[in-house]
């Protein structure tokens, strides 16, 4: 018998204080393969396959996150999600349109009737989204296990959706209200101002509330049975994001004063307000780049306020003798989020371009002359050959755009301190029984 | 990785981890592939226990390329054993090959490509059978119910238009109405509206309701192409095709919602586009159909809407339209007028009347001098009377 302990990570006897080392498996699968498959599987039923796609995506993300060189288990199911969905279609969605179809019915031509019906089912769903984050994190941690100890969230999801909701919708129902208020006792350009000025300073409320929430989501954070603590105050944060807003701000009124003198220099504006025939294709392509990259520039420096958003909530969140730290730039997590579009809109692109081969090539064209039948099947597989390709190719470009972010989140993050692994316990809360279906209808589950 | 290798692997001992699933530390445990299963010892405390093959699932398929195995066993809740390094797990492969990704794809796949199966068939068996569910709900709607949804899209498909309520106007129109709805022979009365609106159209919707425009009365040569256009409205009508319409769209995009995980897109909406474009033309061929059996009914001549097609049908060769966009005809609601034209010339002929005397004709064509603002939330108490 021989034994080799060349891995100091792994051999040997783990002492109970212990480091942990975060790792991205640096040989992982890129994720093609499967989003291939997945896409095919989602084309053969309709769809209905996605949530089982989206658990075997997740299956590898979470195999590829290494602790002490121990892969992370995702050990949710697709069923779990699917009925999860289901239930929120039923309970969520199709009350929500057979409200509306009955307020249309019951209330024929009543316009004050809808608006209001719409303003009660935007309020409810506002609501309803914050809910669905807690929701959403809660299932998923209850499907993370290492060494066999899941992660929880404890605490209540109504909570959280009530802090997401009134601190955006209190600040918003002040504004509104004073600036109606103003509009009717002194005028309304004075409640207009307040309005537009009321709610540019509204923003200034935005890293005290991410820092709330950011707080309720760790300090109700569970790894066995040990809890996850948060530290942080928002103020660090303003720095940061007064750099974000003002630098955004600029970087717009300069587009917008570039635009302006461009029209005016090449004598399109004078056009225009004469005979409001439209600027020419050249004209039109420079506005293109200029505002291509007012919104370039504007996502850099987003990104930088994010990425120092990131670090900041990371630096303050603690386990048990340890702190994480990350290290996530403000460059680099502009590009990813860029080069992620950008592979999106190319797979999608790609896909058309197939298609469109395809149809070419095939001369699949519904032709007059030809019987119903005939052309309802050309149009058919006319539809058959650009969807099929663009689904195919979105779920590539989507599990591999989610395994390039999960990288460079995992990789950028580490844990500093020790900490007393063989005293964690297996968490004894009951884990929540369906997938996170208010975050699928909401289409805010990132992975 | 930590792995060892000596003689066959029957007898090599490969470096593990083993977590009891109750806390979260780990003992180094040795593992060795046995006949049966694995046999693991654990360091300290030493114990010795078999996890047998049939028993193993794997945290991630097995691979070649895998440079570790995270394992466990049904008989053994909550534990796990991590064994790195790639000789362990390629020879496990050879002593367990359901772990293998081949096998997992294909398991995985399995019941999936059944579904495919499943909804290829089921919607070929419907397709065959004729069978619509969304006529089965429509059939089943409430009068009342159907009334409102007509009103709501009257209301909307009309804003800005004023009604037309010419008295004598009305009376032509009440005689016509009373002349074809009794031809239909299901009891059923229809309310029948003119707007003063330029555009040559008239429409049926929920409710047994018509909207017809005084574009089209204006440019009508005769009271029995009226006539004829007013009986296709009712074989709508008869054939309850409004309230089918509405409710297989809903159905459909509903249906796309639940099978995308509530983020449909546009891709979806081309298909629900395709889903209902063949139902809308056979629904115009059954509402044809109607209106020929209407108007022999009423002992009204086919051939005003023999005429009406035939206008149509110049109207569309004068039409300017590219060539090449008049081949996508398939995304046409309606079939192609000549063959509509041919359905009318192909009926026996027999004994009519005309829809309406001259006078009256003149005075339904009169109808818009007086025109009233429409009342959007008003159903008239008396269906069978035009709306004042």
């Amino acid at each position: 018998m021989s034994m080799d302990h060349a891995d100091p990570m792994i051999s040997g006897v783990e002492r109970s204080q212990s480091t942990i080392e975060i790792t991205f498996d640096p040989g992982a699968d890129r994720l093609i393969g499967l989003g291939f498959t997945n896409g095919i599987l989602q084309v053969l039923t309709l769809g209905i396959y996605s949530a089982w796609a989206k658990t075997e995506v997740r299956r590898k993300l979470w195999s590829f996150t290494r602790l002490n060189g121990e892969p992370l288990e995702y050990t949710g199911t697709g069923r779990e999600l699917f009925i999860g969905f289901l239930i929120v279609f039923a309970v969520v969605l199709l009350p929500t349109f057979v409200g509306g179809a009955a307020i249309s019915i019951l209330f024929p031509g009543r316009a004050d009737a809808v608006t209001a019906y719409q303003l009660a089912v935007y309020t409810l769903f506002l609501f309803l989204v914050g809910t669905a984050f807690y929701r959403a994190q809660r299932y998923r941690l209850s499907r993370t296990q290492w060494r066999g100890i899941r992660g929880a969230l404890v605490g209540s999801a109504g909570q959280y959706g009530w802090t997401y909701f009134w601190t955006l919708a209190g600040p918003a129902v002040f504004i509104t209200a004073a600036a109606l208020l103003a509009a009717w006792s002194i005028g309304p350009d004075v409640g207009g101002t307040i309005l537009l000025i009321g709610f540019i300073a509204a923003l200034w409320i935005l890293p005290w509330r991410a820092n709330k929430l950011q707080r309720m989501m760790t300090d109700a954070t569970r790894f066995g049975d040990r809890p996850v603590t948060y530290t942080g105050t928002p103020g660090p944060l303003y720095a940061r994001y007064l750099y974000a807003w003002a630098g955004s701000a600029m970087v717009i009124l300069a587009g917008i004063a570039i635009s302006v003198q461009m029209f005016i220099a090449s004598g399109a504006f004078q056009v225009w307000t004469q005979t409001k025939q439209l600027p020419s294709l050249e004209d039109g392509a420079k506005l293109a780049a200029v505002w291509i990259s007012v919104l370039a520039l504007c996502a850099t420096i987003t990104a930088s306020y994010r990425a120092s958003q990131i670090r900041h909530f990371a630096r303050h969140t603690h386990f048990d003798g340890a702190s994480f730290r990350s290290n996530v730039s403000g460059p680099r997590l502009a590009w990813l989020i860029l080069s992620n579009w950008l592979l999106r809109i190319g797979a999608i692109a790609t896909a058309i371009s197939a298609g469109s081969v395809l149809i070419y090539v095939t001369g699949a064209i519904p032709k007059a002359g030809t019987t119903d039948a005939a052309r309802i099947g050309t149009a058919t597989l006319d539809v058959i050959f650009i969807v099929v390709p663009m689904v195919v190719m979105s779920a590539v470009a989507t599990a591999f755009a989610q395994f390039r972010s999960t990288r460079y989140l995992v990789a950028s993050l580490s844990l500093d301190g020790v900490v007393d692994i063989d005293t964690i316990m297996q968490n004894q809360d009951a884990a929540p029984k369906r997938g996170e279906g208010l975050a699928q209808v909401f289409d805010i589950d990132g992975f | 990785m930590a792995s060892s290798a000596a003689g066959s692997d029957d007898h090599i001992e490969y470096y593990a981890r083993f977590s009891d699933g109750k806390s979260a530390g780990a003992r180094d445990a040795t593992v060795t592939l046995g006949l049966s299963g694995l046999e693991i010892v654990q360091a300290s405390p030493h114990v010795r226990e078999v996890w047998s093959y049939a028993n193993l699932r794997s945290g991630e398929p097995l691979r070649e390329r895998a440079v570790d195995a995270l394992l466990r066993s049904t008989a053994s809740a909550g534990a796990s054993l991590f064994v790195p390094g790639q000789p362990f797990a390629a020879a496990l492969m050879m002593r367990a090959p359901h772990l293998t990704a081949r096998a997992e794809r294909w398991r995985h796949a399995r019941p999936w490509i059944g579904l495919a199966v499943v909804i290829a068939a089921t919607g070929a068996a419907v397709y065959v059978s004729g069978w619509s569910p969304a006529r089965a709900i429509a059939t089943g709607l409430p009068d009342s119910w159907r009334q409102r949804l007509g009103q709501q899209a009257i209301t909307s498909m009309t804003e800005g238009y004023k009604k037309c309520v010419d008295p004598r106007g009305l009376d032509a129109l009440r005689s016509l109405n009373d002349r074809l709805a009794d031809a239909t022979g299901t009891g059923r009365p229809f309310t029948i509206v003119v707007y003063d609106w330029p555009l040559t159209n008239a429409f049926a919707v929920p409710g047994d309701q018509i909207v017809m425009t005084q574009g089209l009365l204006a440019k009508a040569e005769s009271a029995d192409e009226v006539a004829g256009v007013l009986a296709h409205e009712m074989g709508h009508g008869i054939e309850l095709h409004p309230e089918t319409g509405i409710i297989r769209a809903v159905g459909l995009a509903a249906a796309v919602e639940l099978m995308m995980g509530g983020s449909s897109g546009g891709l979806a909406n081309i298909g629900l586009i395709l889903a209902q474009l063949g139902s809308t033309r056979t629904a115009e061929r059954e509402a044809d159909l109607q209106a020929l059996r209407v108007l022999r009914q009423a002992q009204i001549s086919p051939a005003g809407l023999g005429n009406f097609f035939k206008r149509m049908l110049a109207l569309e060769k004068k039409d300017d339209m590219p060539s090449q966009l008049k081949q996508f005809d398939i995304l046409s609601t309606h079939p192609p007028t000549e063959e509509r034209r041919a359905l009318v010339e192909r009926q026996e002929p027999y004994a009519a009347t005309s829809a309406l005397s001259k006078a009256a004709w003149n005075d339904l064509k009169g109808i818009c001098a007086i025109t009233v603002e429409a009342d959007p939330v008003r159903t008239p108490a008396d269906p069978r009377q035009p709306a004042p």
